[in-house]
């Protein structure tokens, strides 16, 4: 299949493994992909604001823009601290809006953009309040620029998977991971380029007419 | 100042046909957000538009006067 992304240029934010695994995709589509993190040659902090105003020059340049940024602190409500909570809502929610304000001018008109939430924005999960909360917001977040953007053919959508075999998982409690994957109805993790691949699918023409969705990439878990 | 509005509403896909200082933006269909993707381009541009300015923006001469406010 053509996904028609060759010679398009992406930016996406957040180097873990699902952002490097789309930037794979995306260059083997015959895209360029712009990483921006901390720890990338673009340099990009999601909790300093100031960090953005390096790319505030880019106008118009970009077919598309991945958010995929996000960390979790897991530990009960009860346990939880308010610097914790904000640690987690400052990555994962307010480092989605500081980019989407601050990358907007640098889309092209008819551009997409894809956030990165999780099936526990809807699901919930004991000991994730912060990591759940900030991936609902995410998902109105979502939905708001899809509405305020559709104007200029932007289209902005969110991909919610379940868990995906990334460094993040591999530090929860194993019993997590196996209470998941029994809830799934594969019985497996996501792998990071499943996840890429429907990523590649929203950024690409191919899904032009969807703007303001969630597409759950999670194996059945939902279905169960 | 007036060609470098006119530039920017072309740029924005607006018309801009007999444009003149009276011209509204409502009638070019230029609504509050299309204001709002207005003054986002010309900071870029290195102009800066003041929030409560916004709302005082009906005509194509309220933005050249606030404009001329910061040259």
């Amino acid at each position: 299949m053509n996904w028609q992304l060759c010679e398009k240029t992406f930016a996406i934010v957040g180097s873990g493994d699902i952002g490097k695994a789309t930037a794979r995709a995306l260059e083997q589509e015959g895209a360029k992909a712009i990483l921006l993190s901390r720890k990338s040659e673009h340099c990009l902090d999601v909790t300093d604001e100031e960090s953005f105003k390096q790319y505030g020059s880019w106008s118009k340049i970009l077919d598309g823009l991945v958010y995929t940024a996000g960390i979790t602190v897991d530990k009960p409500v009860g346990l939880l601290t308010l610097a914790d909570w904000q640690r987690v809502i400052e990555t994962n929610l307010t480092g989605a809006f500081l980019t989407a304000k601050h990358f907007y001018m640098a889309l092209k008109p008819n551009s997409s953009v894809v956030f990165l939430s999780s099936i526990v924005a809807q699901w919930g999960n004991i000991g994730q309040a912060a990591y759940s909360s900030s991936k609902a917001g995410l998902e109105a977040l979502m939905k708001t620029l899809a509405k305020e953007w559709a104007r200029k053919g932007i289209r902005v959508n969110a991909i919610a998977p379940g868990l995906v075999n990334t460094k993040m998982t591999t530090e929860l409690p194993q019993m997590v991971v196996d209470g998941f994957t029994q809830h799934t109805l594969l019985k497996r993790l996501a792998e990071p380029e499943e996840v890429a691949n429907v990523i590649c699918f929203l950024l690409s023409p191919l899904s032009s007419f969807m703007t303001g969705q969630v597409i759950y990439v999670d194996g059945g878990f939902f279905t169960a | 100042m007036m060609d470098m509005v006119k530039s920017l509403l072309e740029e924005n896909g607006y018309p801009t046909e007999g444009l003149t200082e009276e011209t509204n933006f409502e009638s070019l269909g230029v609504d509050s957000l299309g204001l709002v993707d207005l003054t986002l381009s010309l900071e870029q541009k290195g102009y800066t538009i003041p929030e409560e300015k916004l709302s005082e923006i009906k005509t194509v001469g309220d933005l050249l006067r606030v404009l001329g406010g910061n040259a």
